[in-house]
């Protein structure tokens, strides 16, 4: 994005209101109902700012192993090749399913592995920056999928990503396919570069989102013209997919929560607060002073994650919970830092929250960081929502 | 609120159609495979009881279930560890010997020196490496054939104070007047093939001997005592798995 946001263009905050703050109508009953909800057109704006931000995210998981390429990803690393075979020998099956990694490829021969990273890191690069998406988004997933296979090291949140990158893929796959007169290259690819040009600039922006009318500037996907921003059925089906999927997962871990005893008495927090190794007997009297009203708070934030994860699929469609939906998952992301020490639950989850937010709302954090003082900041939100 | 739904659909009814369908089943296989998970352990007159899963989810997993979440990978429980909150910790250290059985090495591990996502992930091995499960007692005393073995069986034996040592005794000398634990199939094959690992990496290493030390949470409960804890309460139990690299294979499956 190359223009300021001081003040948002008309024709494109005129198309976006049209298009995210209308109430979808009601005619038709449950068919008619589950049409608009999975494939009526939208801005795919949501697609690419979700595109850019889960690269990143993916870019941050993977960079820190770097110097671990052998023993997390390879066959000769901490899980062996014959622990793999061990594994499924096993009574009731491994723990984690056992499943497929480009990474297997490369055997245990270190340089090839760290070659598999090296092209790993570089198509995660090219995806965020959005270049051949429709390539890069199923190289992305078989990146992810092929970093989380190792049983041994998987980690939550690492389904999570799974998610993200699946619906991403699925999303780039098809979308743009139903402009007519694209090559195979272009089908096959994508387009060079996704810049969302109209929605950047606000030119031509309400004629680019009117699916009706005929531009023959703009039938072809390129990096230059605004077409990135062309309401499409498939962004619209790969974002629902997303929303739908991450409710239900975040619905899932709410209520697994009540089958321990421990969430139920409000003190489930009390224990990544005081880990076995660090614990030590004045630490955990710190608060022994005021039992009572510590346990009280305690008890508070255990109910409220609570009742925000089971309450989620509630209020996540909803734009006047935004701030329930976003300061929630803010609060998680510290709390998963400060309390559980996890590195990546938090920006998981608000990056999985941020699904939910309509074109028209990304375009008004667009103009609002056009507002930003600092230059460089407003730099990065900018190429970020853009 | 849907996002920027601009139009009712403008692809043809068949594409609809069948993309309805793919939604449907995909999502189906989602639902499935989130319910399809053990439970528990919930409160019954004989103690805690592990609940199984929906037949129907167990029945969708087993058939189409698990094949679609090799493939695709997207289909969880979303049952995370983190919602667990009472966790034994757990560290080892490796003690990597030469072939006249000398240390030449202790490797702690989590390592110092590595950054936190590093650390985070051997944190995940070494907790798995404190799974233990409790050891079924024979019914009945199985005599062996002559000139046979007794068949045997893995325990956590007790050596000392907060002390354990990984032995396979014979089965008819599990110690009955006592719970008794064993480290799970999954930890001995997660132990083992760690210490192949080290032998690798390690070049002189003849053998890996892994010692592991967990320790339980303290209850909050602490609170509310006049003084702290008994020190006791933050004391590690020691488990030596011994030689980790001469592990006999995990068990094979059951017929």
């Amino acid at each position: 994005m190359s223009v300021t946001r001081s003040a948002p263009a008309p024709a494109a905050s005129a198309a976006s209101r049209v298009s995210a703050s209308a109430p979808a109508p009601a005619p038709g009953g449950l068919w008619a109902a589950w049409n608009r909800f999975w494939f009526a057109p939208a801005s795919p704006l949501g697609l690419h700012v979700l595109r850019k931000l889960a690269g990143l995210l993916f870019l941050a998981w993977l960079l820190p192993f770097a110097g671990q390429v052998e023993a997390l990803y390879g066959l000769g690393g901490w899980f062996d090749q014959q622990a793999y075979l061990e594994a499924s020998r096993l009574p009731g099956g491994p723990p984690r399913p056992l499943t497929w990694s480009v990474f297997y490829l490369a055997g245990t021969e270190p340089a090839a592995l760290y070659a598999v990273y090296g092209v790993s890191l570089a198509v995660l690069v090219l995806f965020t920056l959005g270049v051949w998406p429709r390539l890069t988004a199923v190289l992305t997933f078989v990146v992810v999928a092929s970093c989380t296979a190792n049983p041994v090291v998987y980690y939550d949140a690492e389904s999570l990503l799974l998610l993200f990158a699946f619906y991403l893929m699925v999303g780039y796959v098809f979308w743009g396919q139903g402009v007519r007169g694209l090559s195979w290259r272009e089908r096959l690819l994508g387009p060079a570069w996704v810049r969302p040009a109209a929605l950047a600039t606000g030119k031509g922006a309400a004629e680019a989102a009117r699916p009706d009318v005929a531009r023959p500037d703009v039938a072809r996907p390129s990096a230059a013209r605004p077409d990135a921003a062309r309401p499409s059925v498939a962004a619209n089906a790969a974002v629902r997919l997303w929303q739908v999927h991450f409710a239900l997962a975040v619905l899932a871990c709410g209520l697994h929560k009540l089958q321990f005893g421990d969430w139920w008495s409000g003190v489930a927090f009390w224990y990544p607060l005081n880990p076995p190794f660090e614990a030590t007997p004045e630490s955990v009297r710190t608060w022994a002073p005021y039992p009572v009203a510590y346990l009280t708070v305690l008890s508070l934030a255990a109910y409220l994650t609570l009742a925000w994860q089971i309450g989620f699929p509630v209020f996540a469609w909803r734009p006047r919970w935004r701030v329930v939906l976003l300061g929630g998952a803010v609060l998680g992301w510290l709390g998963a830092v400060l309390v559980y020490g996890l590195p990546l639950f938090g920006p998981a989850f608000v990056l999985g929250c941020l699904a939910y937010l309509t074109p028209s709302e990304w375009e008004r954090l667009a103009a609002w960081a056009g507002r930003l003082k600092t230059p460089v900041l407003r730099t990065v939100v900018q190429a970020v929502l853009s | 609120m849907p996002p920027a739904a601009l139009s009712p659909p403008s692809l043809p009814s068949w594409v609809v159609k069948a993309a309805s369908i793919a939604i449907a089943v995909h999502l189906f296989l989602v639902v499935a495979a989130l319910a399809d998970a053990t439970s528990g352990p919930w409160a019954t007159p004989l103690g805690g009881s592990i609940a199984t899963p929906p037949q129907f989810a167990n029945l969708v997993g087993e058939h189409l279930g698990q094949p679609y979440q090799r493939l695709t990978r997207v289909a969880n429980t979303f049952r995370f560890a983190s919602s667990r909150p009472l966790a034994t910790d757990a560290i080892f250290e490796a003690h990597l010997k030469d072939a006249d059985g000398t240390v030449i090495a202790r490797l702690p591990f989590p390592e110092e020196g590595v950054n936190r996502w590093v650390k985070h992930r051997q944190r995940l091995l070494a907790r798995a490496l404190a799974e233990d499960v409790p050891v079924e007692r024979p019914e009945s005393v199985v005599l062996p054939a002559p000139g046979q073995d007794p068949p045997r069986a893995p325990i956590w034996d007790m050596t000392g104070p907060q002390q354990l040592a990984f032995r396979q005794v014979p089965q008819h000398l599990v110690p009955r007047d006592r719970p008794t634990f064993r480290p799970s199939d999954w930890s001995v094959l997660l132990a083992a093939s760690y210490g192949r690992y080290l032998q690798r990496t390690h070049p002189g290493t003849a053998s890996v001997a892994l010692v592991r030390r967990s320790r339980e949470p303290i209850f909050p409960m602490v609170l509310f005592q006049p003084g702290p804890p008994p020190a006791a309460a933050f004391e590690d139990l020691v488990a030596d798995y011994g030689d980790v690299t001469a592990l006999p294979p995990s068990r094979e499956k059951r017929p």
